[in-house]
């Protein structure tokens, strides 16, 4: 059984650009499933951000539905829209957006700020997803004190504090060097493999969405080309880590 | 000093004249004229009282528009830090947004900032006016010693004034009931301050506030 996590229905949004009317999402269909790492690409303009913004209740749909988690959230009002927001969604950016004056362990209690969880047990769930991406004793650092990549990394513990459904991430690689570009998308992968989290990924870059199971490909608005099945992403993982390991290529293009 | 008794208060004039007219060395009062004289008195003591008061409430009138500006000032002031401030951070609040604040959650975040910083501003402020008081006091009001009162918290045991009886001149001293509510002013005026920023903060729409750098 696949349960599904997010599903839009005939989705639409047009934008009023000056007097210009700019669609930027049309009629568009998606079911991601729950455990599912998925990567959108498309041309800038093709309305990655959008879907991913409307996914995420940043913005509402003119026309359409999105089902999250069973719920259609394109008709819930702010102050339901919140709590899907802070409890089922967990938001990575590419420019990170810590907050400057909070350390790194601050910066990841802040989602469970508001929920009814106690100061002890933030701290704890706090310490714990910054270990699990690999910041164990740098909790108390600034953002400014840790690298780009050191901050994507709190960002994404942020994103999972409150255990959300579904982890958006707007390209999370696109600041980042290429060394903590694929530590980064190896520790979404790992997240993914090790903890079910699904994850929908906004990329530019071919070798970071070459990790991932799904990959949908949008065009002005609408999803154009889906190349799907874990083996496309496992193989190639599998052949970048042997690769790595031996020169040896040949052999692992047999699999 | 003779007194002299009238049988009736209809003859006093008659006598007065009549003993100035035989004894003109002597000079004779009649109490129609203590009495005139008091009245003169009281008079001048009213107009002094008037002119007094007059120039307290000229004072208290100043003051009230001074209160009055600071008021309005404060409050623009507040104003237009907490919207540059909320400008400033249109990313961070979408953030904030994006990842499960409420427009109350962001709202109330910015109030308390307002009211804090207006807060710290009500204590420098406070701090300035306990320092600076005696030395204004002692070139706006030359010949009192504001040092010699009983310290900075008490109200001033008023130096006797040379001059009228039972007038004297309070030098300026801090009270600390006043600086409470100057503190308790700020914060309030901090908050009424920040009130539109917090507002415009909590309306943002996240998906905008991304866009901006």
């Amino acid at each position: 059984m696949s349960e599904i996590v997010v599903k839009t229905e005939e989705l639409s949004k047009t934008y009023m650009m000056g007097k210009r009317e700019i669609q930027a999402l049309s009629d568009l269909n998606l079911q991601v499933k729950k455990g599912e790492f998925v990567a959108i690409m498309g041309p800038s303009g093709s309305g990655k951000t959008t879907l991913l913004n409307v996914l995420g209740c940043l913005d509402k749909p003119t026309n359409g539905k999105v089902i999250l988690d069973e719920v259609d959230v394109a008709k819930l009002p702010e102050k339901e829209l919140y709590k899907i927001r802070r409890d089922k969604i967990g938001f990575i950016f590419q420019t990170f957006n810590l907050l400057p004056y909070l350390n790194a362990i601050e910066n990841v209690e802040l989602p469970m700020e508001n929920t009814k969880r106690s100061k002890g047990e933030k701290r704890k769930k706090a310490r714990e997803l910054l270990e699990l991406v690999g910041l164990a004793g740098r909790e108390e650092h600034r953002p400014q004190k840790l690298s780009a990549g050191e901050q994507q990394r709190v960002a994404i513990a942020r994103a999972m504090a409150n255990d959300p459904a579904i982890i958006l991430a707007d390209e999370p690689t696109g600041n980042l060097d290429t060394k903590h570009k694929y530590e980064i998308v190896r520790l979404l992968a790992k997240l993914n493999t090790d903890r079910r989290t699904t994850i929908v990924m906004v990329t530019h870059d071919s070798h970071v969405a070459s990790h991932t199971e799904r990959l949908l490909f949008l065009n002005d608005g609408k999803i154009t080309k889906e190349k799907q099945g874990a083996h496309l992403a496992k193989k190639q993982l599998l052949v970048r880590t042997k690769q790595c390991e031996r020169e040896d290529v040949k052999t692992v293009e047999g699999l | 000093m003779l007194d002299v008794y009238a049988e009736s208060t209809s003859e006093v004039d008659g006598i007065a004249e009549v003993i100035e007219a035989t004894y003109s060395e002597l000079q004779v009062t009649t109490y129609k004229d203590r009495l005139s004289q008091l009245q003169n008195m009281q008079t001048m003591y009213d107009e002094t009282l008037t002119n007094a008061q007059s120039t307290l409430s000229q004072t208290q009138t100043i003051a009230t528009q001074e209160i009055i500006i600071a008021v309005v000032a404060t409050s623009l002031i507040v104003l237009f830090v907490m919207l540059y401030t909320v400008r400033e951070r249109t990313k961070e609040i979408g953030t904030l947004k994006a990842i499960g604040f409420s427009n109350w959650n962001v709202m109330s975040q910015f109030m308390l900032e307002g009211m804090f910083m207006s807060l710290v501003a009500g204590m420098v402020g406070i701090a300035i006016g306990i320092v600076g008081t005696p030395v204004l006091s002692g070139l706006l009001l030359p010949g009192i010693n504001p040092f010699r009162s009983s310290g900075p918290f008490q109200p001033a045991s008023a130096p006797a004034n040379a001059g009228m009886p039972g007038v004297g001149i309070a030098a300026a001293v801090p009270d600390l009931q006043l600086m409470l509510l100057a503190l308790g002013a700020a914060v309030l005026l901090g908050a009424l301050g920040s009130l539109y920023p917090a507002l415009r903060a909590s309306r943002t729409r996240p998906a905008e506030a991304m866009r901006y750098e």
